[in-house]
């Protein structure tokens, strides 16, 4: 009890010097984007329903079409030659979220990516961002269920068994099911 | 194992001779010190490793990720490749895939070493066509040969206006020279298609529809609906029917526990309480296994929690609740995680979990699970991480666990 006591009391302390900690507030991505410029210098390539898709998006910047920045500055055969730096406007780790990414998106991304995989690649362009889920093994930290799942899995299993299919096969119950158990591998 | 290594390596030798490209790396060593339930030291250790090469022009790209484990005390080892793949773009409207790569063509999502050619991403119609032997990492490693082979056809429509619509098709054989072709075939057929309305509330509309022809039953049906009403709302609902064909020979863990379809209704909502500051996020599912035919079970699965941040402070808290029922048993949780970015470059983060379950089996307990780790950038994308960790559950009655974390990521352009 005394090293949880320990843990807790470190955990605690580490709050209030928390509170001196200053940070820069960070900004969106559109902020970096000089609209002038794209309107006038590029005027006939980069029209206004390349971004402003729905009317509703030249009064509200949470509906500009975010795919149309990277119409020109990351497909390789745009309209123009343009640089295609994603720090441009991805600064400070901002990567903003499309509205169907706002709720419950783990349950239901197989759904859209089904639709329109290549809607996925446009953010996500590397498939080392599908496999870090759906393949790679964490038998260190393992971090794709709560840390205590080891012991109710059966009751969660019972509850939605696709949903293990989604990752595993039957030969990993089997490893500790069938009496193949090692520690934690 | 070598001979495979030095394959990855030549992947990536026609990159080195290009001049415009991208080039990025990455390197995870996650290690941990522990003792197990024989009171034995551990020492395992993972590391991950990966890169992608694209040369500028589009024509030639390459990527690959890797994983090697070791226990450094019971000197035991294992490693997996997760994609080693070439990408050549000879034409604009064309593009081969080759080698170890996942594959995400309308039905469930694979590792498959094989081939894959698109033709036409800039036209109104894209074909895709594949095929490769599946490889699934958790029973065996990249030396194993006996897994299914998989050949499809992907047909998307590109060019309708915030809609996307998807036929799909894939044969699955699971041994080659296997004749009897009902148990040992899977013919899928497949729609799916997703729409956004620009109407009140904004509704993204989606759905999936799956028919297994060699098992004749409809494998998997979705529709589902996004809703935005308001500026502080987001909302999803979503029906699901499920009913794998159970007479094929590939054993699958739905079928460990249902012998018939499963549904699930579902309904979350994403609730900006006080903006920048603070969220509300709950998801809750019903869910009807067919246990045994005629035997149908509900299960109820909820989770709901709260999202508070403050920015100046670099300080974030997420306290939640999660609940499940099924005919398994019925559990309780809670959680807790403090992430504290100090600065830039220092972060702290804690993090306490604690279930308590009854099971249909009578082995009733609760586990705790807490965690403290600090992490710090070295130089630019260089991190170190140390921290701990105590555990508390039906095996261990006291759990203490050391983690070492170094991960370097690294982009070059030229």
């Amino acid at each position: 009890m005394k090293k949880i006591a320990v843990v807790l009391v470190l955990a605690t302390l580490l709050l209030p010097v928390s509170l001196t900690a200053k940070k820069g507030a960070s900004k969106h991505p559109f902020d970096f984007f000089n609209h002038e410029m794209h309107t006038t210098m590029f005027e006939g390539v980069v029209t206004c329903d390349l971004c402003h898709a729905d009317p509703e998006s030249y009064g509200d910047r949470s509906k500009v079409y975010r795919l149309g920045c990277h119409k020109c500055h990351k497909d390789p055969n745009g309209p123009i030659p343009v640089p295609k730096p994603c720090d441009t406007c991805h600064q400070d780790g901002w990567y903003p979220k499309p509205q169907s990414h706002k709720t419950d998106w783990l349950a239901k991304h197989q759904n859209y990516a089904k639709a329109n995989p290549a809607e996925c690649s446009q953010c996500h362009a590397n498939k080392q961002f599908c496999l870090d889920c759906h393949m790679k093994r964490e038998t260190v930290v393992k971090k794709m269920h709560r840390r205590n799942f080891k012991y109710f899995h059966s009751i969660e299993a019972r509850a939605n068994p696709r949903k293990c299919d989604s990752c595993h096969t039957v030969s990993y119950c089997q490893n500790c099911h069938a009496g193949n158990a090692n520690s934690g591998r | 194992m070598k001979k495979y290594l030095i394959s990855v390596c030549l992947l990536f030798l026609p990159g080195l001779s290009a001049v415009a490209a991208d080039i990025q790396g990455y390197a995870d060593l996650d290690n941990q010190f522990r003792k197990n339930q024989n009171s034995q030291w551990e020492l395992p250790a993972d590391a991950f490793l990966g890169g992608s090469f694209r040369q500028d022009s589009g024509f030639f790209a390459a990527e690959t990720d890797m994983r090697f484990f070791r226990d450094l005390n019971q000197t035991s080892d294992d490693y997996d490749l997760y994609q080693a793949v070439l990408h050549v773009q000879p034409e604009a409207p064309l593009q081969l895939d080759f080698g170890r790569q996942f594959v995400s063509q309308g039905f469930a999502a694979a590792v498959m070493d094989g081939s894959k050619l698109t033709v036409g991403s800039s036209w109104p119609l894209e074909l895709t066509v594949y095929s490769g032997e599946l490889r699934s990492v958790e029973t065996g490693d990249f030396n194993l040969l006996d897994d299914s082979l998989l050949t499809g056809a992907t047909l998307r429509l590109t060019q309708l206006p915030q809609t996307s619509v998807t036929l799909n098709s894939s044969w699955r054989r699971d041994k080659i020279g296997e004749t009897n072709w009902r148990q040992n075939d899977q013919v899928f057929v497949g729609l799916a298609a997703s729409s956004h309305l620009n109407i009140v509330t904004h509704p993204d509309l989606y759905g999936v529809f799956e028919y297994d022809a060699s098992g004749q039953v409809i494998d998997n049906g979705s529709a589902g609906v996004d809703l935005s009403p308001g500026k502080r709302v987001a909302l999803n609902a979503e029906f699901n029917y499920y009913n794998t064909d159970r007479q094929t020979h590939r054993n699958t863990i739905a079928a460990l526990f249902s012998r018939g379809r499963t549904l699930t209704g579902r309904l979350a909502s994403t609730w900006t309480v006080i903006p920048k500051y603070l969220n509300f996020v709950q998801t809750y599912a019903f869910q009807q296994v067919t246990v045994l035919p005629g035997q149908r079970e509900q299960a109820h699965i909820l989770d709901a929690s709260l999202e508070l941040s403050f920015d100046t402070l670099g300080l974030s808290l997420n306290p939640g609740y999660y609940f499940t029922r099924s005919f398994g048993g019925q559990l309780h949780g809670a959680h807790v995680s403090v992430l504290e970015q100090f600065t830039d470059r220092w972060s702290t983060q804690a993090s306490v979990d604690f279930s308590k379950y009854t099971k249909v089996t009578n082995d009733n307990d609760n586990a705790l699970s807490l965690a403290l780790g600090t992490g710090y950038e070295v130089v630019d994308d260089l991190n170190l991480s140390a921290g701990f960790e105590y555990n508390r559950n039906n095996e261990f009655d006291r759990d203490v666990r050391g983690l070492l974390k170094l991960s370097y990521f690294f982009k070059h352009s030229s």
